[in-house]
């Protein structure tokens, strides 16, 4: 039987069983370092020093996450804490890129499969529209949660999400018989 | 997830939806999880040791009472009398907590006891 993440975070708290918390890291790396690696386009070598940093938080303050949420939830907090202290510290040297949306057209003949179309089309968003989908379909956030993750109001969560699902459909018109 | 919008056609917002999701990226471990665990902090000395020191005190303070016994009594007959001596004194005892007097003070002296630990999660434990 697999241990829910409440067990072994309870492990974990106890000082004892240094594999449970390795185990939370492993369940949760993938959506840490995606999250990081979103925020930070082009260097997922820093994306992932910013993970490791994230966990190691994490491990520190491990008797400060409350069951009020769940653990995926406040490690992205924490992993949206480190990337923000990253780019601050390196505002005066090199600016960290803080999800700029590449150069596409989206007139551009479509591509043979639906990743790239994808792919493109979701580049086409906004910053804040990019991360919006994001947070809320790759992983899986509640509107509320994001809004609590990267400190919007709800209102406007809900508006970026409305408006990205606009310009997606527009886009994937193609992919979608029933469009 | 909450509700999709409702600026579409539910089965067209969930198509979208879907393919959202599909798209999530998958990040392969890669040793990443050996990366964190290695740069862990090392264990705080003792964490593990004071968590486990009540059962040794426990366990060895009886292995020594019983050794202490056991070399005192030169004979098995010298051990019943003084297992006897023992189980006297502790009837007395027994008797003395009959009183109603003793038996508040106890009683309030756990009950206190129970509330400080229920309510102030002390580091140290009895087990």
């Amino acid at each position: 039987m697999v241990p829910p993440d409440s067990e072994l975070i309870a492990l974990a708290r106890a000082g004892l069983d240094r594999t449970a918390f390795g185990e939370l890291v492993r369940r949760h790396q993938s959506a840490v370092r995606g999250f990081l690696r979103h925020l930070i386009r082009d260097d997922d070598a820093l994306a992932d020093d910013l993970a490791q940093e994230t966990f190691l938080a994490a491990f520190r303050r491990l008797d400060h996450f409350r069951a009020d949420s769940r653990f995926s939830t406040w490690l992205l907090g924490i992993a949206h804490n480190q990337w923000r202290n990253a780019r601050r510290r390196r505002r005066d040297h090199a600016e960290l890129s803080e999800h700029i949306p590449a150069e596409s057209d989206p007139a551009a003949p479509a591509a043979a499969d639906l990743h790239h179309d994808l792919t493109a089309a979701l580049a086409t968003l906004s910053a804040d529209e990019q991360l919006a989908i994001h947070l809320g379909y790759h992983q899986g956030l509640s509107h509320a949660e994001i809004a609590a993750l990267v400190d919007w109001p709800l209102g406007t969560v809900k508006t970026h999400l409305a408006r990205s699902k606009e310009k997606l459909r527009h886009l994937l018109a193609a992919w979608n018989p029933r469009a | 997830m909450e509700s999709p919008s409702l600026n579409f056609p539910p089965d067209e917002d969930a198509a979208l939806a879907a393919m959202l999701r599909a798209h999530a990226p998958t990040i392969a471990d890669d040793g990443f999880t050996a990366r964190v665990m290695a740069a862990l902090p090392p264990a705080p000395r003792g964490r593990a040791a004071a968590a486990r020191w009540p059962w040794i005190a426990y366990v060895g303070g009886g292995l020594a009472g019983a050794a202490v016994v056991a070399f005192q009594a030169a004979a098995w007959s010298d051990f019943v009398s003084a297992t006897r001596a023992l189980a006297n004194a502790f009837a007395h005892v027994a008797a003395a907590c009959a009183e109603p007097w003793l038996v508040l003070a106890v009683t309030l002296s756990i009950l206190s006891l129970v509330i400080s630990v229920a309510f102030t999660r002390p580091r140290w434990r009895f087990w």
